[in-house]
């Protein structure tokens, strides 16, 4: 499996408590799979970002090395490693 | 000899000075700018103006013109940041506090032009952090907004959409844009943006924002890259909650934060 890395913006960072991890996985989908499955962050990442089986938080940015990715392709982006998936989750005002 | 005045040919004597050819086209002229340099009045007697010079004579209080306006502008920024300015087309998402006072400055700053699009009317409680007045409650925001550029900068072509922007229509409104300006308050919605546009339009730069309420420290807004066409402005931490509201200096500093990003967009100050 590639090993990615992953950057979560400064908000789920608080929440999470860490601002990078390191997952293995063969799609973006199946990153957010292994996160939502971590014991000691996965509860919050469940509410935050995705929980399996549910579609991912309409609020949410995510980025393949620079790229706006479809929420809907999660499952067909195909990583490799040292590939860099950027989780933003905006928050409100304007 | 020919100069060129106000961007018109004229003839003049050679070697005459700026301050004679003042006396002789534009006496009352106080503003005095030859080849895009402002030249102090003192100093005009000296300046000996050349074949094909472009002087551009300007009184104080009177309303310039378009070709003044622009004179005035290419004095202070240089003629190459003001040509580049006018070619651009900034899209702006929402007409809100962000929008409203990025496209304030867009104006100021002599763009070409501004696509705006916003669905909203303007209400009371917007009039603590957005460029309108009293006198524009229940106008659209976009109408209200154009009319407030006009006020400071006439020569910017602006296109008011008056629209609920959704993932339909987004690419449509702002096809033209050459640079897109994201500036709507829900997170749903800016995520349905970045999204939306992005992958249409992957060339092109889009900057967001996110963090931005409350009065936090000014310096905490910032200017941040995710991809190479991917910006975002704020702190990404402090959204709209309850008893942490938007107020006029951390939104007016993350809209400017928007409106400096795209003029260095324009110029190719970010590649």
């Amino acid at each position: 499996m590639p090993k990615i890395h992953v950057l979560v913006s400064a908000n789920l960072k608080d929440r999470l408590g860490h601002a990078r991890f390191s997952i293995e996985a063969g799609t973006a989908l199946g990153v957010l799979r292994a996160m939502a499955d971590n014991s000691e962050y996965g509860k919050i990442f469940r509410e935050e970002v995705y929980a399996p089986g549910k579609p991912v938080k309409a609020y949410c940015i995510f980025m393949l090395n620079g790229q706006v990715l479809d929420a809907k392709s999660l499952d067909k982006a195909v990583l490799r490693d040292g590939d860099m998936l950027h989780i933003m989750a905006p928050v409100g005002g304007g | 000899m020919n100069i060129f005045l106000n961007e018109k040919k004229v003839c003049a004597a050679p070697g005459i000075s700026l301050a004679r050819f003042k006396r002789e086209h534009k006496p009352g002229a106080d503003v005095l700018i030859c080849n895009g340099a402002p030249v102090p009045p003192r100093e005009a007697a000296k300046l000996r103006l050349k074949e094909g010079d472009a002087v551009v004579l300007i009184r104080r209080g009177e309303k310039p013109s378009r070709s003044e306006a622009c004179a005035l502008l290419c004095a202070r920024h240089s003629a190459g940041t003001i040509a580049k300015f006018r070619k651009t087309a900034i899209g702006i998402a929402g007409a809100g506090g962000l929008g409203s006072n990025a496209a304030m400055a867009l104006a100021r700053s002599g763009i070409g032009r501004l696509i705006m699009a916003d669905f909203d009317v303007v209400e009371p409680s917007n009039l603590n952090r957005q460029a309108y007045n009293m006198s524009q409650i229940g106008q659209y925001k976009v109408d209200a907004l154009k009319r407030n550029i006009r006020q400071v900068n006439p020569y910017v072509r602006v296109d008011a959409v008056r629209v609920k922007l959704t993932s339909r229509n987004i690419a449509r409104v702002f096809a033209e844009a050459d640079i897109l300006i994201e500036a709507f308050d829900a997170p749903i919605s800016k995520a349905m943006l970045a999204n939306v546009f992005c992958r249409r339009f992957p060339a092109k730069p889009v900057i967001l924002a996110s963090g931005l309420a409350d009065c936090a420290s000014s310096n905490s807004v910032r200017t941040g890259r995710l991809g190479p066409n991917v910006y975002v402005v704020g702190d990404m931490r402090t959204g709209v909650a309850s008893g942490v509201g938007l107020m006029a200096p951390r939104v007016g500093i993350a809209a400017c934060h928007q409106a400096n990003l795209a003029l260095r967009l324009a110029l190719g100050l970010e590649n």
